[in-house]
């Protein structure tokens, strides 16, 4: 049903809000039959009405809403007590894949088999010049999905993809160390540089036009062969080593992928491999 | 004989297991082009830089070190024409032009003739400076596998197929409520694409903006090269009115081949680039990339064979007004290079594998 769900999401674009918290509802009830359904109801449905569903439920319902689209549900996968015997689950207790390969190292290296990738898409409310990218944490987003007994945190429940550990629902192992609050400042600040050096009206943009026209083209090919580059981007990087070297990302082994590397088509941080707080032992 | 044979395989077999020998990197930095298949996983083990590992993931072939590109195995005659109809013209003016010019403002003509030389010198170098700029830069090429979906199996194997929701559409809010963007993965490259890039598949990569796969610059047109390719065609328009015009004022003195030809020549040449122009401009100023107003015509290949232009509702990237719309796309800002030909790099590099 979930995954039906989102890709009506995908394809469409027309989230019908009348079935999505209903459906989300339905999905966690079933789940969790033994558990009060009225807590649950409250819960799931503050949690998809935070930030955005009050806002557009004012308005059209056909308007499409903004979710991670890097996230994708599976069925197909190991149980946590058997890692290795994958098998089919129903659809509502399919896992969410929100964290991914590190692809910014070897994949022989030790680094890849204890790293993981959370990736933050781009948002495309603020504007179309330029990349910026979403400052909820994954989980957050009007269109996630959601799990009442989970609620924010992130939960295994699942064995996918050589040994990793997924949730039911869109939070990813970002939650475990930062706060909605904190994770904001930081993107915030990123998007702060990155719109300071691809606006057109720039003043790096305006001095590269008019040099290049002014030199025969000559300014360009120094820039290109040489990389010079819009000081606000040297700012990004700087901002980036200083938080990466900052006490609460090395201790906990979290880091920012400068998204140069990445082309700018999402803002990946680097998080340690999720493992299961105690050993599933009775 | 055995023996020698033997030494020969030896030594044959150690230089491949320690890489090139010096005068191999030499053409290499030289030339560097794919190998199809055979030897390519030497190639590809002895990467120093990224743009050796380019060239065997992508249809481009790179020149000085990666300075220099252009597309490799695609059909070449235009760009070799366009070179042609670009050289042309200024040896025909600098020998029969010229000397008639200088002679005229020496004598009894006025000395705006002089000057009418060098408007015709500069905008014949930046027409040409463009022309080679917007067809050996990057036109803003994306970095391949950021965005692979899951490892599956043990390490080493090609990634498993991309998940169902990968192949989907996906439709997301703008600012405008009645606009929307749509993002697709390239499961090619591996990466969701942001809203206007577009896979190239006589480039095989995804380009920024792409705006369309010129086959006369024989390069895309994107992003980081849009500004030269929209230099390159003004330049090219002010470069022919100004030889039509010396060539006509030649003429009105003394009936010679020379001017006849160039009058003719100008008056000719000048037209692909001005249509070509005014079509940049009208697209521009109703906020769409050739790609995307081709898009709204079905089956149309080149836009000049259809002549209208008009606004597309729900275009997010309209702002509603042409000047605004204009200035974003002719003057937007190239962006640093996504992924640099030059940067140090391993072949243990994700981007560079298939």
């Amino acid at each position: 049903m979930l995954e039906e769900l989102h890709s009506s999401i995908v394809q469409a674009g027309v989230p019908s809000l009348s079935t999505f918290p209903t459906d989300s509802l339905a999905k966690s009830s079933s789940q969790h039959e033994d558990e009060n359904g009225q807590d649950q109801a409250s819960t799931i449905l503050e949690a998809v009405s935070e930030s955005t569903t009050s806002k557009v439920a004012e308005e059209d319902s056909s308007e499409p809403l903004f979710f991670n689209y890097h996230e994708f549900v599976e069925t197909f996968y190991g149980n946590l007590d058997t890692p290795n015997g994958r098998c089919e689950h129903s659809e509502s207790q399919s896992i969410t894949i929100t964290h991914f390969p590190n692809p910014y190292c070897a994949i022989d290296s030790l680094e890849f088999q204890t790293t993981r990738v959370v990736r933050i898409p781009r948002r495309f409310e603020t504007t179309l010049e330029y990349p910026c990218f979403s400052t909820m944490l994954p989980g957050n987003e009007p269109a996630a999905i959601v799990d009442a007994t989970d609620g924010k945190e992130f939960v295994p429940h699942g064995v996918y993809d050589d040994g990793q550990l997924f949730g039911y629902s869109s939070v990813s192992p970002l939650s475990l160390y930062f706060t909605q609050e904190e994770f904001e400042v930081i993107v915030t600040q990123v998007n702060r540089y990155i719109a300071k050096s691809f606006r057109a009206s720039s003043p790096y943009n305006v001095f590269d036009i008019a040099v290049g026209i002014l030199t025969l083209g000559l300014w360009s090919l120094l820039s290109h062969w040489h990389e010079l580059q819009p000081v606000s981007l040297k700012k990004l990087d700087r901002y980036i080593l200083h938080l990466n070297s900052s006490t609460k990302f090395s201790s906990q082994g979290i880091s920012i992928i400068n998204p140069k590397r990445s082309g700018f088509l999402s803002l990946d941080f680097q998080v340690p491999r999720p493992r299961l707080a105690k050993p599933q032992v009775e | 004989m055995k023996i020698v044979l033997k030494r020969l395989e030896r030594t044959a077999n150690t230089r491949v297991r320690m890489g090139l020998t010096w005068w191999q990197r030499a053409v290499r930095w030289a030339v560097t082009v794919g190998v199809e298949e055979e030897g390519s996983e030497v190639a590809v083990a002895d990467v120093r830089r990224s743009y050796e590992g380019q060239a065997q993931v992508t249809n481009y072939a790179f020149f000085l070190g990666g300075r220099l590109r252009t597309v490799h195995r695609a059909r070449r005659q235009y760009l070799v024409s366009v070179a042609v109809a670009l050289v042309v013209p200024p040896v025909l003016f600098s020998v029969f032009e010229v000397p008639w010019l200088l002679g005229a403002a020496d004598g009894s003509g006025p000395s705006r003739y002089i000057a009418l030389i060098v408007v015709f010198y500069y905008c014949w170098a930046m027409a040409a400076v463009n022309f080679v700029q917007s067809s050996t830069t990057g036109p803003g090429v994306l970095p391949r596998n950021i965005h692979v979906p899951k490892v599956g199996g043990p390490p080493g194997q090609t990634p498993v197929q991309s998940p169902q929701e990968y192949y989907n559409i996906v439709t997301l809010p703008t600012a405008q409520r009645s606009a929307h963007v749509e993002v697709k993965y390239c499961t090619a490259c591996k990466i969701w694409r942001p809203p206007r890039a577009s896979h190239c598949r006589i480039c095989q990569v995804c380009v920024q903006t792409q705006d369309h796969h010129c086959a006369w610059i024989n390069n895309c047109v994107g992003q980081r090269n849009y500004r030269y390719f929209l230099t390159f065609l003004t330049a090219t328009c002010a470069t022919c009115t100004v030889l039509f015009v010396s060539s006509a004022i030649h003429l009105s003195h003394e009936t010679r081949a020379v001017p006849i030809v160039l009058v003719a020549y100008s008056g000719i040449a000048l037209w692909y680039p001005l249509v070509l122009l005014v079509y940049h401009v009208c697209m521009t100023a109703t906020g769409q990339t050739t790609r995307e107003f081709l898009h709204t015509l079905d089956g149309v290949k080149n836009p000049v064979l259809h002549p209208r232009v008009r606004r597309v509702p729900g275009n997010p990237f309209d702002s509603g007004s042409y000047a605004k719309n204009v200035g974003r796309l002719m003057a937007q800002a190239r962006g640093p290079n996504n992924w640099p030909p030059r940067e140090h790099t391993a072949a243990t590099d994700w981007r560079l594998r298939r």
